[in-house]
């Protein structure tokens, strides 16, 4: 990653909160229809197999309603399923540079798994009108694309769950290590669980509202599907806290704050909304709640994938400062620059201006404050080896607290050198005024103890 | 009626997971939040910014068992004349003129011990780096615990490094 790296200015306190809430948007446009995805050819499946076994035609069109329907045209596929995925590795290249063996390389694998998956199902898509002939291959299809699916996003979702604990990640040198852990698996259970429930909603907005047309005039088949896709719904809505409370649990304590807490218990809420929605539409006589339903989906992914992308940012905010602390100090060498340029126009010594505003808060010229009188120490110096000094100080003398590093920039830190040894001649006669002008280079850079 | 009871067990399953999430955060602000300090003292200003030693402050972690909290008076040798018009360095002057010790509050903590036995000491010694436990210090404007110090942890570190595993390494 160093070659990408170089590229990637240091990002700002700023930069990082808009890469979170990319990662926020990213997930709730592009899991919706892959879960939507999987959901729907599980489902299609399950009803293919059943009318396999016992011929009913309403299962029949039902499952290859939900095949047209839901994987959409190839820019769908492009667009919602395959584009977002490239979007991935930047955001987290960019909040994650720098930083130790992030696991990030594993979200690039999931790219062709889950390309392939798509082409699977296209052809499973296609195969269905065959399936009378030819079942074993249609339905072997769908069990690749699917298979491929769900083990994509296992990767991707662990992948991503691993960024949640630092702590970990010096072990992470197994793949299955690295990949299987009780945190991951309950996040991916209640993103399949998830998926079904979605399904539901599926139904009863794009079969029975989106293309009414389609089931128009029949109304046994409407209520068939009403009925199915709601009690579907309704059903795996059950589980949907359990695998949710259990996937907060076992996430590491780094990745909570107050907020965290708050979106955690939302996503029940928002769940509990949508098991009472799936009721009315059970309940009621005609097709109702499709719209409802399915928007209370797309806020569930909202929540759920801020309080990941949270939980990230929590457990890695040291991390997060230290590259806000670079931008800062690239920012305020800009600054300095500045300064220093009106410094020079103006005709203001930049050397006594830093002196004051900076030296003065520990040293004098003539007194022991914090640290010792400069009368005693600076006759060592010549500009060169004290600017060396200034930009790396060293503790010298034991009775004094070591000196911190000043924060001064090469400029700055030859002005002040300067300043500090004209004035100390000035003080003493002007006799043996040092000038800029006076080095010795062959005193060492740093002065030893 | 059916349909209320039916309504309500369903409000009262999905509630009773609501509370159980609340719970859990209620529990983890009360014990794993990062604690207030009486005086905020900031590691990012000091360790980052300053570059001070981490054994400078924390005089005793290759001496002892305890990484120690520094004397007030460690505090004074630079605060005596540096900020002293900021109100956190008045408040540590107050401290030191009534010569009283600041109640700062513990961050770290094992919480099931079983006789655990922890040395900095040793650690220090063997070249273990304090933010490999502690995390980035030079980053942290208010310290939290950043590791989980359970078992688990402390084993896989051992492993990876080479240092002993046997029980009564650490269980005394």
């Amino acid at each position: 990653m160093d070659f990408l790296n170089q590229h990637i200015i240091p990002p700002t306190a700023q930069h990082l909160a808009l890469l979170e809430f990319l990662a926020v948007v990213t997930y709730a446009i592009h899991l919706p229809y892959i879960a939507m995805v999987m959901g729907s050819t599980a489902v299609a499946m399950w009803l293919t197999f059943s009318d396999h076994e016992i011929p009913n035609p309403r299962f029949a069109r039902l499952a290859g309603d939900l095949i047209d329907t839901v994987l959409g045209n190839r820019y769908t596929i492009l667009i919602l399923g395959v584009m977002p995925l490239f979007v991935l590795p930047f955001i987290y290249g960019q909040w994650f540079v720098g930083a130790p063996l992030a696991p990030l390389k594993y979200i690039v694998f999931v790219i062709p798994g889950v390309i392939a998956a798509f082409v699977i199902l296209a052809m499973y898509r296609g195969s269905f009108a065959e399936r009378k002939n030819k079942f074993q291959v249609h339905m072997g299809l769908g069990t690749l694309g699917l298979g491929a699916m769900m083990g994509s996003y296992f990767v991707l979702l662990s992948t991503i769950g691993r960024l949640h604990d630092p702590e970990k990640w010096f072990r992470l040198k197994n793949l299955v290590v690295l990949l299987l852990n009780w945190n991951v698996i309950w996040k991916f259970l209640f993103f399949v669980h998830l998926a079904f429930a979605l399904t539901g909603a599926v139904i009863l907005f794009f079969l029975l509202r989106w293309s009414r047309e389609r089931s128009l005039g029949d109304a046994e088949y409407t209520a068939f599907a009403r009925k199915f896709g709601a009690g579907l719904g309704l059903a795996f809505c059950f589980a949907l806290p359990v695998f949710f409370l259990f996937y907060v649990f076992t996430s590491p304590d780094v990745v909570f704050d107050n907020t965290n807490y708050v979106l955690a218990a939302s996503v029940v809420g928002v769940s509990l909304l949508i098991a009472y929605a799936f009721l009315g539409a059970l309940q009621s006589r005609q097709p109702r709640f499709g719209a409802t339903t399915f928007s209370l989906f797309i806020l569930i992914f909202v929540l759920a994938g801020s309080f990941d992308v949270r939980a990230m940012a929590n457990a890695n905010r040291e991390h997060a400062r230290v590259i806000e602390q670079a931008a800062e100090k690239e920012a305020m060498e800009r600054e300095v620059e500045l300064e220093t340029a009106m410094a020079a126009a103006s005709g203001k010594n930049l050397g006594e201006e830093t002196f004051n505003k900076v030296c003065m808060q520990c040293h004098r010229f003539d007194e022991k404050l914090v640290g010792p009188p400069l009368a005693t120490v600076l006759t060592k110096y010549n500009v060169e080896s004290l600017k060396a000094y200034l930009l790396s100080p060293v503790k010298v003398d034991p009775a004094y607290p070591p000196m911190p590093n000043p924060g001064l920039t090469p400029v700055q830190a030859a002005a002040v050198a300067a300043y500090e040894l004209q004035h100390l001649a000035s003080l003493t006669g002007g006799t043996t005024a040092p000038t800029e002008t006076q080095t010795t280079p062959a005193e060492p850079a740093a002065p030893k103890h | 009626m059916a349909k209320r009871i039916l309504s309500a067990a369903i409000f009262g399953y999905f509630a009773l997971f609501a509370v159980l999430i609340l719970l859990l955060g209620f529990r983890w602000n009360t014990q794993r939040k990062a604690p207030e300090q009486p005086i905020a003292f900031s590691h990012e200003l000091h360790v980052g910014k300053l570059n001070l030693e981490c054994l400078f402050c924390h005089q005793t972690a290759d001496k002892s068992m305890f990484a120690g909290v520094p004397p007030v008076s460690r505090c004074m040798e630079c605060h005596v004349a540096v900020k002293t018009e900021r109100p956190e360095i008045q408040k540590l002057t107050k401290y030191w003129n009534d010569k009283e010790p600041i109640p700062w509050n513990r961050v770290h903590r094992i919480r099931i011990r079983n006789h655990v036995y922890f040395s900095h000491e040793r650690h220090v010694k063997a070249g273990v780096d304090c933010a490999q436990c502690h995390g980035t210090l030079a980053a942290m404007a208010k310290v939290r615990q950043v590791s989980s110090l359970k078992m688990g942890w402390c084993v896989s570190c051992h492993e990876a490094n080479g240092a002993p595993t046997d029980c009564t390494i650490c269980h005394k």
